[in-house]
């Protein structure tokens, strides 16, 4: 569960997010879209913590846990992405190489590889980012521009993926500035100079 | 090439030249070998350029890890791991990094064990997990200039009271 209430957030006195409220459950698949710089990805950061909001308040369920993809992903640069994942899986001993090999081969991308992630493409360190955010079995995605770079194959895997969280009761939130066709939304929202309205 | 392998490999060069000093200096005496470590010298040319190149070489131990670890910052914050977890996933990562400063600066021991060695080598052994925990817990990174410029001053505060 999610719930959002009242949120709001300003930097230096300018608006981002005014009064933002929603609630979302386990499985349900919702998108919010906004043009660029309409506040997507700071609502993300105060839902996952790393920003603090202004008034308002976000809580989820006790045992949920919450992955996210943000903006650029950044990495350990010159590890390769089988190290990075299981560096970040690690951290709360949740690193599954069965899960994470599954995820890496479905979206084309070699365990085996030792390239460094520095040498990756946007499309292929997007891929990463997907990865890390459900890889530990997380129950609630942010995935904010996940489409960003990926060609039209790594789409279709991508909307495989979200079909097959969704059916494992997870809850998945995509922030984009378009729309992914071939995705089936429980909720559509759209965030306009800060307001969160039904689409 | 990895980056650890590199830094590595500056490790062991940092050493052959240190060791090439007592080749060249003979005469040289061993609180001002043992100085080169944690200070500078002004002259010969050599021992200076060695100066330099150990100081770059403190700077890129603690500015590798501390940009890698903070590239990768975000997806640690929507962990939210335990204190105690990040702090040992900090640890085990800047391992290969810290391991191989304190051991230039334990050479200093080998060759000059006076409690002045000791203490440069305490303050090397506090200063270098510090300054990388302030800037990993900090929003905004410290600028790798100030970084530098700390530990210039700390070689001119060991040239001068070491």
């Amino acid at each position: 569960m999610l719930a959002i209430n009242q949120v709001s957030k300003s930097f230096k006195d300018n608006p981002v997010l005014e009064r933002v409220s929603l609630t979302a459950e386990l499985g349900q698949l919702l998108h919010i879209s906004g043009d660029n710089g309409s506040g997507k990805s700071t609502l993300f950061k105060i839902i996952t913590g790393l920003l603090a909001a202004d008034s308002g308040s976000v809580s989820i369920g006790d045992n949920d846990i919450i992955g996210a993809l943000i903006e650029n992903p950044g990495f350990l640069e010159y590890e390769t992405a089988m190290t990075n994942l299981k560096f970040l899986a690690n951290l709360n001993k949740r690193f599954d190489a069965a899960r994470v090999t599954e995820l890496m081969t479905q979206f084309d991308l070699n365990p085996q590889n030792r390239q460094s992630v520095a040498k990756y493409s946007v499309g292929m360190r997007q891929k990463l980012g997907i990865i890390q955010a459900v890889m530990e079995n997380q129950d609630i995605i942010l995935l904010d521009e996940p489409t960003r770079g990926l060609d039209e194959e790594s789409i279709s895997q991508f909307i495989v993926l979200l079909n097959s969280l969704k059916a494992a009761n997870k809850m998945v939130i995509v922030a984009s500035h378009d729309h992914v066709d071939g995705l089936n939304y429980d909720q559509s929202w759209v965030l306009k100079a800060g307001i969160l309205e039904h689409e | 090439m990895n980056r650890k392998l590199g830094f590595w490999l500056y490790f062991a060069l940092t050493i052959g030249l240190f060791l090439l000093v007592l080749l060249s200096f003979p005469g040289i005496s061993q609180k001002e070998y043992s100085g080169l470590l944690f200070g500078y010298q002004e002259k010969p040319f050599y021992l200076m350029m060695f100066s330099v190149f150990d100081l770059f070489f403190d700077y890129v131990s603690l500015t590798i890890p501390q940009a890698e670890l903070r590239s990768i910052r975000s997806f640690f914050l929507i962990r939210r791991p335990t204190a105690a977890r990040l702090y040992a996933t900090y640890f085990r990562f800047i391992l290969p990094y810290f391991i191989p400063f304190i051991l230039t600066k334990m050479m200093g021991l080998l060759i000059f064990p006076r409690p002045s060695t000791w203490l440069w080598i305490g303050l090397a052994i506090v200063a270098w997990p510090m300054w990388l925990l302030v800037n990993l817990n900090r929003k905004f990174a410290i600028s790798n200039s100030v970084i530098l410029a700390i530990f210039v001053t700390l070689r001119v505060l060991a040239h001068f009271y070491y």
